[in-house]
């Protein structure tokens, strides 16, 4: 774990809306987020299931646009731009990890991994796709389909999917939710280990607080309401 | 354009993957089963088309035939060979032969030396052959055995009896029911002695010529320039026009087979797709959450489901093709020369119909998967399918169908797909609104199924369109089927005539009549005349300016004309006029003629018969069923006021 200060910061919500739609009336998902993250930060955001996490992950990933408020990414202000300019961001700077690992079924680990570096022609992808699933301790699973993994090792793919692009930020929803503790551990290891060697900005979002204790930071979501976690937790609320 | 192509280098190792993991087998089947499809039946098509026309081109003996109802003057003779062109002259008639007391009706064939021009004479081994000397006949082995004939029988011909030089196949014939009488080949001297040929026979004089492809057009073109209205030509560059029909209803028929399989194909590709969209929809997905942007999206996808097109059209054509030449010895046996056609055509058109049956059923997936937002990577974004996509579809399908028929077939195909298509949709819409309904009366599993079946109002519309439209297609099929050849047979009423026997001069005709009563038959025996319609209401009409085929064959020939005091009663009369307002002999007119010349009750009607004008008043116009094999004419003049 890493706290550098730096000079600007990666990402910053301001006063932050998402509203949707209902019949008659709308629902209020997030209200007035506020939140600025730095270079290299490590945060995780916890919160009951349903309270919207997975929402404003996708917001300040670029993958939708607030109702209002202000996400600046990069020092852009992502509402303000198209879909395809959102995915150039995304395509230069931002990486992913997610609960359900989102491999491709038909394709193999190595092929899997290759699939970013590919879209993108990236030079020696190949070469980069081997090097990363030897970064997970997968290589020798590199020609096998997802299917004949076990979870953790689905998640390592997906892990190594994520770092291949050097993003300079990862969002990870809910890297462990689908393991159990041992593997959900290596997992969590893995993942700040990567981090740590290649300086990533990691926003996480769990259910986990032991996990997300490991963050330099933690925010709580409550009922719409982005709040700093309390310092002195009730240690039976560790397991939400 | 850089993007462009290192996008399709990606799209193109991405298909070589998955079509190594065979990710895309129901797809790949589906298109193989299409385009395979095509390439066989346009290639078969083909083929059978060529070998037709050369088969038609052989059974003229010659390059270029002038056929007529009169005597060719010599001069036309003359002026081929001066062209440089070889010449040769034969004169046919259907008449009755007789031998060892049995009559036969028979073609007989008067021919000139140098008869044929083109191939040559098929003897066979029934009787010793010799070269054919003045009273002496070539006969085909079927009369062989129908008349019991051996070397010395004795063959009676008009007013002459003939020894035999030899038994001869004839040329085949492309209509089968021309070659029901056997032929006899005689020498135009010959034919001369037989006396056969009187005033109002009928006889067909040919004038056959052989050269260079340049001399017989420049010919050709001269002939044509006679307009002569007795005179049809034949090339066998060309095919007659009632070959050219017969085979037009033929094509349609295997064209209609092939778009039913592509259509069924098109079926599948339409389910098949439904399934593969899930996983396009996640790859989607995941790759615009990994940053890719709209137009990389469409290139990735629509360059994958390219490759698979061309990639499966391209197997599809190799067995199309190989499975034409697997049926290669079984065209061998009905086509003698099978003349196999180069298969680049049939190549094309199934390469292509691969193609865009492939693009017009996966479209509405493709379009709807390319949709999909990057957030549906976290959690479930509806989607909303846009009914423009179908009509893509639709205009995709309409392309396919317009690459397997001719512009003249598409006339009324597509007008009728189109209309069939509206009526299914709507019929669609009304059974959706009425499963609607129903769901609210609904409990249980029936309730599941039919809330199932709401979800996707377009697709179940489309899936039923097109189950209709593969029924439709299986319906035209069968009645093209029934146009070729039930319609004609099953309506045949029991004890059909078979046999019609005609040229009975007048002084057969008490003889003919004893030999069917000793064989307990007695059929009406018909006077006819040969004539032909010249002009109606003093206008004259001209065949090469008749717009229709049909009345320009009509004119161009000369017709049977019945003699009768009574229209038979099996022809029903649909107008008639009062007789005592006719100042004209009464002549009865088959409605469709009367159509087809715009002919009215009262019009009167101007006949040449044998070089003489003669005027008769429309009295009636009458509705024949030509399929009921009974005597049926055109024309009726009333015999009492022609028998002038």
């Amino acid at each position: 774990m890493h706290n550098t200060q730096s000079p600007s910061p990666i990402l910053t919500l301001k006063n932050v809306h998402y509203q949707i739609p209902l019949e008659d009336d709308v629902l209020d998902i997030l209200k007035a987020c506020q939140l600025t993250i730095q270079s290299e930060e490590t945060l995780a955001i916890v919160g009951r299931s349903g309270s919207g996490k997975s929402t404003l992950l996708a917001l300040m990933a670029g993958l939708d646009r607030p109702t209002s408020g202000t996400i600046e990414l990069f020092g852009k202000a992502i509402e303000t731009l198209s879909e395809d300019d959102r995915a150039k961001i995304r395509a230069q700077q931002v990486g992913f990890i997610f609960q359900n690992f989102q491999l491709m079924p038909s394709m193999s680990a190595l092929e899997n991994v290759l699939m970013p570096l590919e879209l993108f022609q990236v030079p020696n992808a190949k070469q980069l796709a081997l090097e990363a699933l030897e970064q997970v301790g997968l290589s020798h699973r590199a020609q096998h389909r997802p299917a004949e993994l076990s979870g953790g090792e689905q998640q390592r793919v997906a892990i190594a999917r994520a770092f291949v692009t050097k993003p300079k930020i990862l969002f990870a929803d809910e890297p462990t939710g689908n393991l159990d503790e041992e593997t959900a551990k290596q997992i969590q290891n893995l993942l700040f280990e990567l981090n740590h060697q290649q300086k990533t900005t990691l926003i996480l979002v769990t259910h986990d607080h032991v996990f997300a204790k490991q963050c330099d930071r933690v925010m709580q979501l409550e009922h719409g309401q982005l709040q700093a976690y309390p310092t002195h937790p009730n240690p039976l609320a560790d397991k939400l | 354009m850089l993007a462009f192509w290192r996008d399709t280098l990606t799209a193109s190792k991405w298909f070589g993957r998955s079509l190594k993991r065979g990710d895309w087998l129901w797809l790949m089947i589906a298109v193989i089963l299409a385009s395979s499809t095509v390439t066989l039946v346009k290639q078969l098509g083909d083929t059978v088309q060529q070998s037709m026309l050369r088969k038609a081109s052989e059974s003229l003996s010659a390059d270029y035939v002038i056929r007529s109802s009169r005597p060719i003057e010599q001069k036309w003779s003359k002026l081929a060979i001066d062209e440089g062109l070889k010449t040769a002259q034969s004169t046919t008639l259907t008449t009755m032969a007789l031998s060892n007391q049995q009559f036969q009706l028979v073609q007989l064939k008067g021919i000139s030396d140098s008869y044929p021009l083109r191939g040559s004479i098929n003897q066979t081994k029934d009787l010793a052959f010799q070269a054919l000397q003045t009273d002496q006949a070539w006969v085909e082995p079927k009369l062989i055995s129908l008349l019991q004939l051996t070397q010395e029988s004795r063959l009676t011909l008009g007013y002459l009896e003939l020894g035999l030089a030899g038994s001869i196949q004839p040329r085949a014939l492309i209509n089968p029911m021309s070659s029901f009488a056997p032929q006899i080949f005689i020498t135009l001297a010959t034919l001369n002695k037989t006396k056969l040929i009187g005033p109002g026979s009928r006889v067909t004089y040919e004038l056959s010529l052989a050269g260079s492809e340049k001399q017989i057009t420049a010919f050709a073109e001269k002939i044509a320039q006679q307009n002569n209205p007795h005179w049809q030509t034949l090339s066998a560059q060309a095919p007659s026009e009632d070959l050219g029909n017969s085979l037009k209803t033929a094509w349609l028929f295997l064209d209609l087979s092939a778009l039913s399989a592509v259509l069924i194909a098109g079926m599948s590709i339409l389910i098949a797709s439904r399934f593969y969209l899930t996983r396009w929809e996640s790859s989607m997905a995941l790759m615009r959450a990994f940053g890719a942007h709209n137009a990389k999206m469409q290139r990735l996808f629509a360059l994958q489901l390219t490759w698979i097109a061309m990639f499966s059209s391209l197997i599809g054509i190799l067995i199309g093709y190989g499975l034409s030449l697997l049926l290669k010895p079984v065209l061998a046996d009905y086509f003698q020369p099978l003349i196999v056609t180069p298969p680049w055509s049939a190549l094309l058109t199934g390469f292509l119909s691969g193609i865009l049956v492939l693009w017009s059923f996966a479209w509405q997936a493709f379009q709807t998967a390319l949709q999909t937002s990057p957030m549906q990577i976290l959690k479930s974004v509806p989607r909303n399918p846009k009914s423009i996509h179908w009509l893509m579809s639709f205009a995709l399908l309409l392309g396919l169908i317009s690459l397997m028929f001719d512009m003249e077939s598409m006339l009324w195909i597509l007008p009728g797909l189109v209309t069939i298509s509206l009526i299914l949709l709507l019929a669609a819409s009304l059974l959706l609104k009425g499963i609607q309904k129903l769901q609210h009366y609904s409990r249980g599993w029936f309730h599941i199924a039919l809330s199932n079946l709401l979800k996707e109002p377009g697709l179940v519309r489309i899936q039923l369109v097109s189950v209709g439209l593969v029924l439709f297609v299986l319906m035209l099929m069968s009645f093209v089927r029934q146009d070729l050849l039930q319609n004609w047979q099953a309506s045949l009423p029991a004890n059909t005539p078979n046999t019609f026997i005609m040229n009975i001069q007048p002084d057969q005709e008490s003889q003919v009549s004893k030999i069917l009563a000793n064989q307990q038959l007695s059929p009406p025996l018909v006077p006819m005349a040969r004539g032909r319609l010249i002009a109606i209401n003093q206008q004259p009409l001209i065949a090469s300016e008749q717009k229709s085929d049909r009345a320009r064959r009509m004119l161009e020939r000369e017709a049977n004309i019945a003699l009768l005091a009574e229209i038979p009663k099996y022809n029903v009369v649909t107008e008639e006029i009062n007789r005592d307002d006719l100042t004209l002999p009464r002549v009865s007119v088959e409605a469709s003629m009367a159509e087809l010349f715009g002919i009215q009750l009262g019009d009167t009607l101007s006949f040449n018969f044998a070089g003489q004008s003669y005027d008769y008043q429309v009295s009636s116009l009458r509705k024949v069923e030509w399929q009921s094999f009974r005597l049926n004419f055109f024309l009726y003049w009333n015999r009492l006021q022609s028998m002038h």
